[in-house]
């Protein structure tokens, strides 16, 4: 794949990420990604690049569950409790929590149509409140650290990538 | 287990803000237990591991602030089982699956907990009057506690999950029930649906079926649970629920301004009715039930019964006709004891 910038060197570093449901990429090769960034590497203590590179990585296969459920063989019956997907879309019942994932893929379009959304925002469970609350915090951080990269704040970015570390190396929220 | 079936629930009795025109406010979470699959695939032990936990939950520290009471609906007859969804504490869907369910229940039956419905649990707390905020306080609290020694399914970007798609996320329903017998007579209930209907709310008759509902007796809720906060989605319903109220009050004060006689004349025939016929159907008992609210609340009939609306809504329905004068009743026979217990009630002013 070519990169977007220069059109002509391969891209090394590609993004995707799923926005209010719908899906960008960015595709740069390596000089282009530091020009960007406006930071050498090689002078540099941190890379921008690999910083970039190494967040977005995890938040795709982390957080996105439409990537989980891409990920799947298309199955027709769930795994864990044995209901069928013809018995789902009978009945409108799914049979456990892992027939979410194994047949949120097919699902996906009408639970859009019935809610007009994918992502859960209200309360959450006491158990791994904490955790969720930080996860939602870096997902948030690493759109903002892209959009901030885009326009070039550097000065910022740098702050929010520190927060980025402070929490995935299993800091509290502020 | 002992349980009077027969007991009032609180939004039978009290009184609440804008009861007027708003007769309760329900707010509703559905969650599961993790691990364990939902009542729509559980195996007889799945459904008897369920049954364990939540009665086990029910015994937690966290649970001291909200004291209930156990009941298996195994152990209750069918006539029991009819009284509980009349009163709106159990939904049918529950007393069908009666083998392997339970409920817990507060003192006043304002709080309740179904296990094993379509999810594993179903809180509830039904408040009288328009009450949207305290109800979702009281949920939320009730939730916590059960969670602290109970693990529910839960995923990160979907929320709570639950066996039908309609309720993932949030898990919650928020609804209120509404008396609009104004914008009956005035012909305009058909716009207000309408309207409701295309900013993401559910209406639906509560006896009958969509705008011909009997009684005049309209269930609002949110459809949507996911993708936004429950305080979000309980703001809406409430501002949409005070615009109903601000147009049912108008057709009110117009109906009275406009057609006094006629209104007048309608209300109390139908007391007249409640008070001295000797066979009320079913659905003749709801109409005429609904100009007598209409005329208490435009202080039209006055002094009122000593019972209150919601009471008699509730006992005139069949189960409880069937509990309060006998096992074996037709329906002919309960027509004639629903109609004494109204001459009664009527006379008790
Ligand atoms: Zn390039
Ligand atoms: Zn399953």
């Amino acid at each position: 794949m070519k990169c977007q910038q220069c059109q002509s060197r391969s891209a090394a570093l590609h993004v995707t990420k799923t926005i209010n449901g719908m899906r960008k990429e960015i595709h740069l090769c390596e000089s282009c990604a530091m020009e960007m960034s406006g930071i050498n590497v090689k002078e540099n203590d941190f890379s921008l690049y690999k910083l970039l590179a190494g967040i977005i990585k995890d938040s795709i296969s982390e957080d996105d569950f439409m990537e989980q459920a891409d990920d799947m063989v298309a199955t027709d019956t769930c795994s864990v409790c044995q209901t069928t997907y013809g018995q789902f879309v009978k009945s409108g019942k799914l049979g456990c929590a892992s027939c979410y994932g194994h047949f949120g893929k097919r699902f996906m379009p009408s639970l859009k149509r019935i809610h007009t959304a994918t992502e859960h925002v209200g309360k959450l469970p006491r158990r791994n409140r904490n955790e969720v609350q930080i996860k939602r915090r870096v997902t948030d951080l690493k759109a903002l650290l892209m959009r901030l990269v885009a326009a070039e704040e550097y000065e910022r970015a740098t702050q929010v990538r520190d927060e980025i570390r402070m929490l995935e190396r299993g800091g509290d929220l502020a | 287990m002992t349980y009077d079936a027969l007991k009032k629930s609180l939004w039978m009795y009290a009184s609440g803000p804008d009861d007027d025109v708003v007769v309760s406010s329900r707010i509703r979470l559905a969650r599961n237990i993790a691990h364990i699959p939902f009542p729509e695939a559980a195996s007889d032990e799945h459904m008897a591991q369920v049954l364990a936990l939540v009665a086990q939950a029910q015994n937690n520290d966290a649970m001291q602030q909200f004291p209930t009471q156990w009941l298996s609906l195994s152990e209750l007859d069918a006539v029991q089982l009819h009284l509980l969804i009349e009163k709106h504490v159990i939904s049918p869907q529950l007393a069908q699956c009666s083998e392997h369910s339970a409920v817990m229940l507060s003192e006043d039956e304002s709080l309740s907990v179904m296990v094993n419905e379509e999810d594993h649990l179903r809180m509830q707390v039904l408040l009288p009057g328009l009450q949207l905020h305290e109800a979702w306080r009281q949920a939320y609290a009730l939730d916590e506690a059960l969670e602290s020694t109970l693990d529910f399914a839960f995923h990160d970007q979907l929320g709570y999950l639950t066996s039908c798609l309609t309720n993932v996320g949030t898990g919650i329903r928020a609804s209120v029930m509404l008396h609009l017998p104004g914008l009956a007579l005035k012909k305009r209930i058909h716009d207000v649906i309408e309207s409701v209907t295309q900013i993401g709310l559910v209406v639906r008759g509560l006896y009958g079926e969509g705008t011909d509902a009997k009684g005049n007796l309209y269930q609002v809720s949110n459809q949507m649970t996911l993708g936004k906060r429950e305080e979000d989605i309980i703001d809406h319903l409430q501002n949409v629920v005070r615009q109903i109220v601000d147009h049912e009050k108008l057709s009110r004060s117009q109906l009275i301004h406009d057609t006094p006689a006629a209104l007048a004349d309608r209300l109390w025939r139908s007391f007249g009715a409640l008070a001295h016929a000797h066979i009320m159907t079913s659905k003749e008992a709801t109409e005429k039930l609904s100009d007598l609210r209409f005329g208490i609340d435009i202080g039209l009939i006055d002094p009122p019964p000593k019972r209150p609306m919601n009471e008699l809504l509730v006992m005139t329905q069949p189960g409880f006709l069937q509990m309060q004068f006998g096992d074996e009743m037709s329906p002919m026979h309960r027509d004639v004891y629903r109609a004494k217990l109204l001459r009664e009630a009527l006379a008790d002013r």
